[in-house]
């Protein structure tokens, strides 16, 4: 740090300086009236090097110094710049009083009180430009970032600006020849037009006498990149390369990694070699280092050695399909929405979750689950995401994503139930066994899914499904298929009629097979379907058995006086003597109280 | 990039945008001296040369405010965040956001041949 002070000896204004190093904890007095401090970064210099400049007027002359202060061991030294600064022979009580450093351009502007302005080249020290701005004494001065140049108030309260015109410094530069080689670095520095024919020439220049590596210097500092153009690379390529050398192209990419980054173009011709030989450690280094510009291209390149570099690259370049593509490669499904959501990215659902359930059918089957359930309302077609899995035969997971999807069980979605249900009763019975035990749908075709669970052989779930009495008949007689206590009470659900067309197509069909569980159902609903009827139907089959056995289930607390006579018949011919005789006297007893009261009518 | 201008005849100052000259600020003051920030909307007061204040005008805050022991006889913005003073013996600094340094911290002290007139 510095601080300057002025003072007046022998009629003579005087600058004092003291400038400290914080570092080292040092003062040193220096004779000087404006000072400043400044950065620059030299040719080939790995850091920063640190410059103390300071402008002084003393009795025998005036000069611009420019010193290196805390100089790094890394850095080439710099050598100290003093120069002569000129003041006009009329103004000979004139000095400088405020100077400010353009980091952008390393252009000094140096204020002296009689309101003369010097431009300085930084690194040289070269005048560039003086003039007079104002006629009374600029008291204060400011850097102003927006132009890179100076401002500053005088006495009269008159704001003045002064900045570098970036159109044409560089040929002002140029016009003389002395300040050729300033022009040059100016351009290049900051970027500026008037120089590019220069940078051209010694390109062509350098790149004709074979110093390629000077060649490919010129083109890297070129001002605004102005020469690193595919062309430069071709040109670069095809230098033949010298037997244990970096490549010139190599050099060339090299220099620019030490300037910044390099353009897309030279991102793709540097990556390229580098990726042949399986360096990819050199490109996420870069990546980190923010060297490359990412472009769809060099994704393309990375992806054919590692996708996750590729999924980097994508991202920073910001191709959502090629993101989309990589996340799905890479199995981080669960990235994907959220992404997608971000970037307001849409890509083609179907054909993503095709892609994907190739990968991982479960994790596929995940992702269809939260497409369908987005907060937004479904991102897919349900239908479309199940025919997906279908085209691929992956019915378990196609099942977990509906049952998912479907399970608040919405009217609308009948068909869908239908269609789940469908798929498992031809692939995997078993599970739609089971949905249907949940009984979380209610919706679906149920004619059509009795229809198919009966061919799929569960005739439980048919027969509770099925509203079709020729279906109904067609399973029933299947008792042996059939659990007795499942049966029995089915019947509970027929009417009379039903119950009796049953029963007899159950005996028609296979007397043997299910005459017990015919027994066991008349039985129960006997005095719902009526002995009568029942007696009848058995003796339409000439069952002495059946009639023997139903009933004996129901004639000790029946007071039928058919019952009893039907069942004395059936025990005589079933040859059960002693239950006839129990019968007989039971009956008796029986026949004594019905004559005792007699029925107001017979009936 | 702004700039102080003082109006002496009441005691008030404006702060003018240069970039946008229709951005004038007016505020009355009691100090007798101020400086702007680089580029921020921070302004430092100072009153009977060793009362220093700043304030953000953007949120209307103060940031700072002490009491020297001798008089500031230069001060400016040495940085986005460093305000540098000079007394008469020394040259102190002053983080303006840093609230754990309440006072400006002495860096140095001047030497005997910097007792002069005017300072810049």
């Amino acid at each position: 740090m510095v601080i300057v002070g002025i003072s007046s000896v022998q009629g003579r204004v005087v600058g004092a300086m003291q400038l400290y190093s914080k570092g080292r904890g040092i003062s040193q007095a220096i004779e000087g009236h404006a000072a400043a401090f400044a950065s620059i970064r030299l040719d080939g210099a790995p850091a920063d090097t640190k410059l103390f400049t300071f402008a002084v007027r003393t009795a025998t002359g005036a000069k611009l110094h420019v010193v290196e202060v805390d100089h790094q061991a890394d850095n080439p030294v710099f050598p100290k710049k003093a120069v002569d600064i000129y003041f006009p022979a009329e103004a000979h009580n004139d000095f400088p009083v405020a100077m400010q450093v353009s980091s952008k351009y390393n252009i000094v502007y140096l204020v002296t009180k009689y309101g003369f302005i010097h431009l300085y080249d930084l690194e040289s020290g070269t005048c560039i430009f003086m003039n007079r701005i104002s006629a009374e004494t600029i008291f204060i001065t400011a850097p102003d970032a927006d132009s890179s140049g100076i401002i500053g108030i005088n006495r009269q309260g008159q704001v003045l600006s002064v900045s570098v015109d970036e159109n044409t410094i560089v040929g002002y530069l140029l016009s003389n020849p002395a300040n050729a080689e300033l022009a040059y670095k100016l351009a290049s520095k900051a970027g500026l037009p008037g120089a590019d024919n220069l940078y051209e020439q010694r390109f062509e220049q350098l790149f004709q006498s074979s110093n390629y590596q000077e060649a490919a210097k010129i083109a890297a500092n070129s001002p605004r990149g102005f020469l690193r153009t595919q062309q430069t690379i071709e040109r670069l390529k095809a230098v033949p390369q010298v037997q244990g050398q970096m490549s010139v192209i190599l050099q060339y990419f090299s220099v620019l990694l030490d300037k910044g980054g390099l353009n897309k173009y030279e991102s793709l011709e540097l990556a390229k070699p580098v990726i042949a030989q399986n360096r990819m450690h050199l490109i996420e280094k870069w990546l980190g280092e923010n060297k490359l510009e990412c472009s769809q291209e060099l994704g393309d390149l990375c992806r054919v050695t590692d996708i996750n570099i590729a999924l980097q690259v994508y991202l920073r370049a910001n191709v959502p399909a090629r993101v989309v593509s990589a996340l799905t490669e890479t199995g981080q499904f669960d990235r994907i929405l959220p992404y997608c959501k971000q970037q307001g990215h849409q890509p083609d659902w179907p054909a993503l979750l095709t892609h994907m359930i190739r990968i991982n059918s479960d994790k596929g089957a995940e992702f269809a689950i939260q497409l369908a359930k987005d907060e937004s309302g479904s991102l897919i077609d349900i239908e479309r995401v199940v025919d997906i899995f279908q085209a691929q035969g992956l019915t378990q997971p196609a099942t977990s994503f509906l049952l998912d999807v479907l399970s608040p069980n919405l009217p609308d979605q009948g068909h869908l139930q239908t269609r789940l249900l469908e798929m498992n009763l031809q692939q995997a019975p078993q599970v739609a066994d089971a949905i249907l035990g949940n009984d979380m749908f209610t919706h679906f075709d149920k004619a059509r899914i009795a229809q198919l669970c009966e061919q799929a052989g569960l005739l439980q779930r048919a027969l509770e499904l099925t509203e079709d009495p020729a279906a109904v008949k067609r399973i029933i007689v299947q008792t042996d298929k059939l659990p007795e206590e499942f049966l029995i009470a089915y019947f509970g659900r027929l009417s009379v009629e039903q119950c009796l067309d049953c029963m007899n197509e159950m005996l028609k069909l296979n007397i043997r097979q299910n005459l017990q569980a015919v027994i066991r159902i008349a039985q129960k609903y006997s005095d719902l379907i009526g002995p009568t009827n029942i007696i009848d139907l058995l003796e339409k089959y000439r069952t002495a058995e059946g009639l023997y056995y139903y009933l004996g289930g129901i004639v000790n607390v029946s007071d039928n006086k058919d019952v009893h006579f039907k069942y004395i018949e059936a025990a005589t011919t079933m040859q059960q003597f002693q239950e006839v005789e129990r019968i007989c006297r039971e009956s008796s007893k029986l026949y004594f109280l019905y004559l005792m009261n007699p029925p107001l009518a017979f009936l | 990039m702004r700039q102080k201008l003082d109006d002496n005849a009441s005691p008030e100052v404006i702060i003018v945008d240069l970039k946008n000259a229709n951005n004038i600020i007016r505020r009355p003051i009691k100090a007798d001296s101020a400086i702007m920030h680089y580029n921020k909307l921070i302004i430092a007061l100072k009153a009977q040369s060793r009362t220093l204040q700043i304030f953000d005008l953007g949120n209307k805050a103060k940031l700072k405010s002490t009491t020297m022991n001798e008089d500031v006889v230069f001060w400016k913005f040495i940085s986005e965040s460093t305000l540098g003073l000079v007394t008469d013996t020394s040259v102190y600094h002053w983080n303006i956001f840093d609230p754990a340094q309440a006072a400006p911290t002495k860096m140095f002290e001047r030497n005997a041949n910097l007792e002069v007139e005017q300072h810049s």
